[in-house]
């Protein structure tokens, strides 16, 4: 080979632009086709996707050899790589991995089963080379290690997240880690909830709404394929990739294939640039997924996954540290926090009306859609409590106790369902809050009169 | 000419668009190898088209032109993916004259342009130099449709 390294060009196989392949038929004829996934196997060798260039199979089929074009964000050269088929792979880590990337793009677009890898073909590289412009290293694109102090940044992240004394403080001071120091505006933490087969946000940041109680399913999209797979998934050219996507639906629906789901909706940007799933595994369960977004082109290099992979084992046990923490001191005496103030000016004069459906176990506030499930039962009891006894204080300890809530006997996740509640209340019914006043304790809030109304 | 060549005065405004175009040859081992090229034209016949070669690109291409003719061209709408791909045969090349200078480059702000809606950035082909260049014309045998999807390769 020349002397450039494969290993030096892993930016070159985020897909920028898309990848061109060369081949050539047993009788001369040659042909060019655009490629949708180009990965690094080794030292020696790539895989391309195999999905839909039938012409290029065939030829390799006849002739082995190949040429493959594709662009280096950092330098923003054009690399060539001669090339020789080796073998195709329909299993095992290397196409699993790629086809882990192909199917969260096709899940997002409503394209599973008919967007997806046929087969990883292996090329060993037989000679690379570089051409056009070769831009100087200041106006490269740099890797996240290149632009911070990465010493400096898990050291910063690991004193906040020491720091914290309860869940919630500890998922905001992750993602205001993750932004002030790592420099990621958009991000959220999504937790699994066992036996449900889906992940609920609970905390993001850098998004006009905050999506708290927003529900991702096992399989759907990037977030729900993070989970389901357990595997970090990192997308990057987003736009161009959803683009690819949509034409093979349309192309698929001109042809009258079937297979084809309604498109479910990306949580968060509309248009991201690169998205980021992080499987958050406290040994091998399954907390919950970290999602990062960026506006920003190609911003992303194959460290910063890895970094980012070793940054959600720790996120996923601190969590789960403070989950155990926090159920298991709920019952001590703990310093009492000063409740903080609730809004001075309510935002209306009128009672705020509170309906509890029982049927369906939905909260509304003002006639709109509240919360749901457990967190609406929690809310109604305590609630019902301060109505008829006018407590505002409550402990963790006693929703555990209490039968009519039907918690789990083990992972309940109290704690992480008590932080959703308070998050919607945030949002969608300021004049209600739940404050924390202590570890284990919290209080009820509220600026306006309560009305309240229980409905079948 | 051959009279079964494929009638290209149809597909004009496409080709001759702000297309993502590559050019590939092959050589007497046939051991393809390819380049990026900048743009289409489609001739007054209606089966020749031009493309025009970077300078840097054009010593090999052009070689393995001269030595057997065979050529496949594939231009593609980045932000739609619409994709034909054309095979044919060399016929000359050329050093395109320094009067084609700014249709070239009205070709390459199109292309640009065409790339930042789907999030490729101005920076990526900043420093690309698209002159000089040399133009290559190609007799086109047959069309194909390329647009990603169950029916790619599809002849038209």
């Amino acid at each position: 080979m020349s002397g450039i390294a494969l290993e030096s060009l892993t930016s070159a196989f985020q897909g920028v632009a898309p990848a061109t392949l060369h081949t050539c038929s047993r009788d001369g004829i040659p042909n060019v086709a655009l490629l949708s996934h180009v990965e690094y196997v080794d030292s020696r060798h790539v895989a391309l996707s195999h999905q839909f260039f039938n012409k290029s199979r065939k030829n390799i089929s006849e002739n082995p050899q190949a040429s493959l074009s594709m662009y280096d964000p950092d330098t923003f050269r054009e690399i060539e790589l001669k090339l020789r088929y080796v073998r195709s792979e329909t299993e095992g880590p290397l196409f699993d991995a790629m086809a882990l990337r192909i199917d969260a793009v096709a899940s997002h677009c409503g394209l599973k089963g008919v967007f997806k890898l046929l087969a990883s073909d292996v090329y060993e590289v037989l000679s690379i080379r570089a051409s056009g412009p070769n831009v100087p290293a200041a106006q490269a694109i740099p890797n996240l290690e290149s632009r911070v102090s990465m010493q400096r940044a898990l050291t910063a992240l690991d004193t906040r997240m020491r720091s914290a004394d309860r869940l919630e403080c500890l998922l905001e001071a992750t993602l205001a880690t993750l932004e002030e120091i790592f420099g990621f505006r958009h991000s959220m933490i999504l937790m699994n909830e066992p036996g449900e087969r889906r992940l609920t946000t609970l905390v993001s940041r850098g998004y006009p709404k905050t999506g708290a109680g927003s529900t991702v399913a096992f399989g759907d999209g990037l977030i729900g394929m993070v989970a389901e797979s357990c595997k970090p998934i990192r997308v990057s050219g987003m736009v161009r990739e959803m683009l690819y996507a949509r034409t093979i639906r349309e192309e698929s629906q001109r042809l009258g294939r079937s297979g084809i789901e309604s498109e479910i909706s990306l949580p968060g940007l509309t248009r991201p640039e690169y998205q980021l799933g992080i499987p958050l595994l406290a040994g091998r369960e399954l907390v919950g997924v970290l999602a990062i977004e960026s506006e920003t082109a190609f911003r992303f290099h194959q460290q910063d996954k890895e970094y980012f992979e070793i940054i959600g084992s720790y996120i996923a046990l601190a969590m789960r540290n403070m989950m155990f923490l926090e159920q298991e001191t709920d019952s001590w005496e703990t310093e009492r926090l000063p409740p903080k103030s609730v809004p001075a000016k309510p935002s209306s004069t009128k009672p705020l009306e509170l309906a509890y459906f029982r049927a369906d176990e939905c909260v509304f506030a003002q006639g709109e859609y509240l919360i749901r499930g457990l967190p609406a039962k929690i809310l109604w009891k305590i609630l019902q409590e301060n109505k008829t006894s006018r407590r505002t204080e409550f402990t963790n300890r006693e929703l555990r106790m209490d039968r009519s809530l039907q918690l789990p006997a083990i992972k309940d996740n109290l704690e992480s369902r008590l932080v959703l509640l308070k998050k919607r209340l945030e949002e969608k019914c300021p004049d209600l809050r739940l404050e924390s006043s202590g570890r284990g304790k919290f209080c009820l809030a509220f600026s306006r009169e309560l009305l309240l109304t229980e409905k079948p | 000419m051959n009279s079964k060549s494929p009638e290209l005065k149809l597909l004009r405004e496409f080709l001759e668009g702000p297309n993502s175009t590559h050019l590939s040859t092959r050589n007497a081992s046939l051991t393809p190898q390819g380049t990026r090229v900048w743009g289409i034209s489609v001739l007054e016949d209606g089966k020749t088209v031009e493309t025009y070669l970077p300078h840097f690109a054009a010593e090999a291409i052009l070689a393995d032109l001269k030595s057997n003719g065979e050529v496949a061209l594939l231009a593609c709408r980045a932000s739609s993916n619409r994709t034909l791909q054309i095979k044919g045969r060399f016929l000359k090349s050329f050093k395109l004259p320094d009067s084609e200078k700014p249709r070239l480059e009205k070709y390459w702000k199109g292309f640009v342009e065409d790339l930042n809606i789907i999030g490729v950035p101005n920076e990526f082909f900043a420093g690309v130099e698209i002159w000089p260049c040399v133009a290559v014309q190609i007799e086109a045998r047959d069309l194909f449709h390329q647009t990603p999807g169950p029916g790619t390769g599809e002849r038209l």
